[in-house]
């Protein structure tokens, strides 16, 4: 059994190229998105709250072991959250193509990562290549990205997370969503 | 691309994205002008700018936590009549997080339960069915009078459960939805929950995760701990929290964990006794003690801020009582109570305090002018001196009282409560002079050692003189003894001439139970309040009065008027119109000329019986007896409303109005019967007037929805549904459920062609089976705006047999247009009997 609070380890494990500790930390933030989305129908019905983002950030929280590590400022905080996130559901969708195009052994089992394809109109894994490009022509437009999209922080977070304003975080997210948008439509043209 | 280039091209398209057509080509020439080789780029962001709204703008989690709401709201709930084991299930009581919990019986012992099954996917996942384990093991461990008894856990099919005796009754926090408590109940409850804490502690356990969920109410009046599921030994050295490892613990209501409990240090039974602080706190205060925005802050403020002062919030509260609240709720465990027994000591001392009183009337002095004609009489309510030593009990319910009986004396126009209660910090000469009052009446209350001395004031705002004053004494426990002689002396000098008739109307049988009035009186505040614990206590107390004189007509009256309003005003269900009317009888049987008994009967024929003409009859006899109560005027409207006589309906609001022209609710009502009435265009701009002048009344901006769902209007119609969650949040701290609001919410999501957010909200309807709120109309609201009209019908026919409220409105409301001509929906109007009133409408 996997206790919460090796998932910061995990976390720096996966991130220094263990592939493994994917195993490990997939299914507890895949269980956590479950709790989300039960938690979003138990709410909805019994007091009228629909504030998914807050639960995000509870997740958050609870993912992120608030013990062990020194939370220096909410930047370091909504960071490690967006990162931890993205990882995790872009990795998930990459075991899901190998699945489909039926590559190999997959390092999670088929069912547990149907998170993969958050949204039909987003390819992730298009979308995350596209991100790393991005991130190689203006890496705050990007950190943007990811702090909003898969951090699920509002622009007033975002813009105190990266000590700018939020007019200019608007701006750059329009910005970063257009460039992301025209390279991604670029990529279905020349998929036909 | 260069980083110049980047910052140079992002300016030029937020400027466009800004810009207005002719505007954009300006804009693109300049930026050719001055940068040849960004024209390329330019153009490629300018073809996808229109994609812009929406794009990403959902974070990816909840995107992923939405895609797996749809699959989760299609695993199989156990229904009713299967079998788990040998436990039958009856229904379902209650859905969470964790999973979820029925109500079944063990067919062995034929004895009731409450089975909770974790709720499990497709990945079992072992801590939590460990937690659950741990829960039955540490609560079966403890036989306490207020710890719930567990009496089986496992699994079975899969599935791990765990057995429970069935706890008739409501949580903590459904209890404190209606505002704070009353002092003696705070404290028992206090103290309950100490008690059951002390035999865990005793038994070296730390509940860990105590909040007003975990606090259960029964109907018999005990208090007993739920959820000891993350409760641990205390002498484990291991014993400590991190957020982390509260796995399971909701953090959304985490405002109960101590600072130790946050910093993950070793934690001990003072953990739970500041919890106990902050419980103790919102039940006082009826907020919490560290409310705050975001998770994140709330946690910083149990560390670092101080909790608001109880007294402050709150002037009922003893300073004794407020000490302990404050020493529970230090940062420092040491600073605390140490032991539960400790705690237990200190409460019994202040409810001691609080029961003390004494009994003996005194003298009532003579008046001093005299003065007569046709009044406006605005009775303030009554101020306690030293001021914040009174509770609303009396301030508001006396007054009240006061207005009901002078109301009935008919020629005296009398200014309802809610007029009064608005202006009520105000100087009450300046008050009555904004209400075009020209009398008005002012008490105020002093107490000294149980006995109560009331001076009274008829005061003239026409020529600002005082016409005669008086003081009355009297002991706390008979206080409604100084009722008959104030009303007596009012009328005596407003107008003689209504002497005789008022002797006679005021010998009817009232009570001579001091506990008895006092409970009618408690009544009479909560029911004057919208929200559904408001209710229920109302009906408590009026239960209270009653227990101890059971021929009191009054109460048996407010009884009525408490269940009458459970349904239209606080969304529960039509049953209560069935107590209603009995409670209703029972007042005619005593005094055959009530007005609120006949009031709350017209009112049960209206939106129960559908017997429109006797409901009309009965509220206009109401209205004869009483003629100033707005009650009756607003039901008697809303009648003319929703039976197609629109004009009528209009004309009749516009004179409860009157009654007191600034008070928002029967304005917005005007709103709603616009609306009815088909005028949309003229009902928005009468609600945005009224959203403008009372933003915080919710139901103004409910009808201004309807309205804006009736113009296609369906992105401000959105907005305005939030605005009401958010206004009935305020109002409760965390709002009852509302389906209605959600249904009309997904109608309008489906009118924007989101189709997959209206299936997630009509899912959200139904996993709502709680008996106690209705939701069927709702449910087909949301159906048949999904095209799904077969459904539809079912459910509207499930919402007539439950004689649901909105069933009342079929004939009116434009939504159900479509179906006007389908012989179902025809047959289920005829049985609502306003199969001609649709007819109408649909010509």
């Amino acid at each position: 059994m996997t206790k919460h609070g090796d998932l910061t380890g995990l976390l720096q494990a996966w991130s220094a190229g263990d592939a493994a500790a994917l195993e490990l930390l997939a299914p507890l933030v895949h269980q956590e998105l479950r709790e989300i989305a039960r938690r979003m129908l138990a709410n909805e019905s019994r007091d009228g709250r629909w504030q998914p983002t807050d639960l995000l950030q509870e997740t958050y929280l609870r993912l992120l072991d608030w013990r062990a590590v020194h939370w220096q400022n909410r930047l370091h905080f909504f960071a490690t959250a967006a990162r931890m996130m993205r990882r995790v559901l872009v990795d998930a969708a990459r075991a899901r193509r190998r699945i489909k195009r039926g590559e190999g052994i997959v390092p999670v089992p088929l069912d547990e990562i149907d998170v993969a394809t958050p949204d039909p109109h987003v390819d992730l894994l298009a979308l995350e290549e596209a991100l790393e490009s991005l991130a190689a022509v203006n890496a705050r437009a990007a950190q943007i990205v990811e702090l909003r999209f898969f951090g699920g922080c509002t622009v007033e977070e975002t813009a105190e997370a990266l000590d700018v304003s939020a007019r200019t975080v608007t701006s750059e997210w329009n910005m970063a969503r257009a460039w992301l948008l025209q390279r991604l439509s670029e990529g279905v043209e020349h998929a036909r | 691309m260069l980083a110049d280039d980047w910052e140079t091209l992002s300016d030029w398209l937020n400027a466009w994205i800004g810009a207005n057509d002719s505007e954009r080509e300006r804009l693109r020439a300049l930026l050719i002008a001055d940068h040849p080789g960004l024209a390329a780029e330019a153009d490629a962001l300018m073809s996808v700018s229109g994609r812009l709204p929406g794009f990403l703008e959902t974070p990816a989690a909840v995107l992923a936590a939405r895609e797996l709401a749809k699959t989760e709201r299609l695993d199989p709930l156990l229904p009713a009549g299967s079998f788990l084991g040998p436990y039958r299930i009856a229904g379902l009581l209650a859905r969470g997080g964790m999973g979820d919990v029925y109500r079944a019986t063990d067919v062995r012992l034929q004895r009731d339960v409450a089975l909770k099954v974790l709720a499990e996917g497709r990945v079992v996942d072992p801590r939590r069915v460990e937690r659950f384990r741990r829960e039955a093991r540490v609560t079966a461990a403890l036989d306490h009078p207020n710890v719930i008894r567990v009496y089986d856990v496992g699994m079975l099919e899969d599935r791990a459960y765990l057995v429970a005796e069935l706890l008739e009754g409501e949580t903590l926090r459904a209890r404190i939805l209606g505002g704070p408590l009353p002092l003696v109940d705070v404290i028992r409850i206090a103290i309950d929950v100490a008690s059951g804490l002390a035999a865990a502690h005793a038994a070296g356990l730390v509940h860990r995760d105590l909040k007003p969920e975990n606090v259960f109410l029964t109907r018999s009046g005990t208090t007993k701990l739920l959820d000891f599921g993350i409760a641990k030994l205390a002498q484990d050295e291991s014993v400590r929290d991190g957020l982390s490892t509260l796995t399971g613990v909701v953090l959304g209501t985490s405002g109960y964990l101590a600072p130790e409990q946050i910093r993950g240090k070793a934690i001990d039974a003072r953990a739970d006794l500041f919890a106990l602080g902050a419980i103790l706190f919102e039940m006082l205060t009826g907020a919490r003690a560290f409310a705050r925005e975001h998770i994140v802050e709330t946690l910083h403020a149990i560390l670092h801020d101080r909790p608001p002062d109880v007294l402050a919030e709150s002037d009922a509260v003893p300073p004794a009582l407020a000490a302990i609240v404050d020493r529970l709720l230090e940062k420092r465990p040491e600073a605390r109570f140490q032991s539960c027994a400790d705690l237990i000591a200190a409460l019994q001392g202040v409810e001691l305090e609080a029961k003390t009183g004494r009994v003996g009337v005194r003298r009532v002095q003579r008046p001093v002018t005299v003065d007569g004609g046709p009044v406006t009489l605005a009775v303030m309510p009554f101020r306690s001196i030293p001021a914040g030593s009174g509770t609303d009990l009396f301030e508001l319910g006396l007054a009240d009282v006061f207005i009901s009986r002078l109301s009935q004396l008919g020629d005296v126009r009398v200014l309802p409560l809610s007029a009064t209660e608005r202006l009520r910090a105000e100087d009450p000469r300046e008050a009555a002079r904004r209400l075009n009052a020209n009398r008005v009446l002012m008490v105020t209350l002093q107490r000294d050692s149980g006995l109560v001395r009331a001076s009274v004031q008829l005061h003239s705002t026409t020529d600002d003189r005082t016409i005669w004053s008086t003081t009355v004494d009297t002991d706390a426990s008979s206080i409604f003894s100084i009722q008959d002689i104030i009303v007596t002396r009012v009328i005596e000098e407003l107008a003689p001439q209504l002497l005789p008739d008022a002797r006679r109307k005021l010998a009817r049988p009232g009570t001579r139970r001091g506990e008895a009035f006092e409970a009618y009186l408690r009544g009479r505040v909560h029911v004057a309040r919208p929200t559904p614990a408001d209710l229920k206590s109302a009906a408590r107390a009026f239960e209270e009065a009653l227990a101890l004189d059971a021929n009191y007509a009054d109460a048996w009256a407010g009884l009525a008027s408490a269940y009458k309003r459970m349904p239209v005003v606080a969304g529960l269900s039509a049953d209560a119109f069935a107590s209603a009317r009995d409670a209703a009888v029972r007042a005619l049987e005593l005094e055959a000329d009530h007005a609120e008994a006949h009031s709350v009967l017209g009112t049960v024929a209206f939106w129960y019986e559908w017997d429109y003409p006797r409901a009309e009859q009965l509220l206009r006899h109401s209205l004869a007896l009483q003629p100033s109560s707005a009650d009756s005027q607003v039901f008697l409207a809303h009648l003319f409303s929703n039976t197609g006589r629109h004009d009528e309906a209009l004309e009749e609001i516009r004179r409860a109005r009157a009654l007191d022209p600034a008070w928002p609710p029967p304005r917005a009502l005007e709103g709603q019967f616009l609306f009815n009435a088909r005028r949309y265009e003229q009902a928005v701009a009468h609600l945005n007037a009224i959203v403008e002048v009372a933003p915080g009344v919710w139901t103004g901006h409910l009808f201004r929805v309807y309205a804006l769902i009736a113009l296609g209007n369906y992105r401000d119609a959105l907005r305005g549904c939030d605005r009401v969650l958010e206004l009935r949040r305020a109002l409760d701290s965390s709002a009852p459920p509302y389906p209605h609001l959600m249904a009309l919410k997904a109608y309008a999501l489906v009118g924007l062609g989101e189709i997959a957010d209206a299936e997630i909200l009509l899912a959200g309807i139904q996993a709502q089976t709680d008996k106690q709120y209705p939701s069927a109309h709702s449910e087909a609201l949301v159906l048949h705006a999904l095209d799904r009209d077969d459904e539809a019908l079912a459910r509207l026919r499930d919402a007539v047999d439950a004689r649901e409220v909105f069933v009342t409105f079929l004939g009116v409301d434009h939504k159900w247009d479509s179906l006007r001509a389908s012989p179902e929906f025809k047959q289920l109007l005829s049985r609502v009997n306003l199969l001609d009133v649709s007819e109408r409408a649909a010509r």
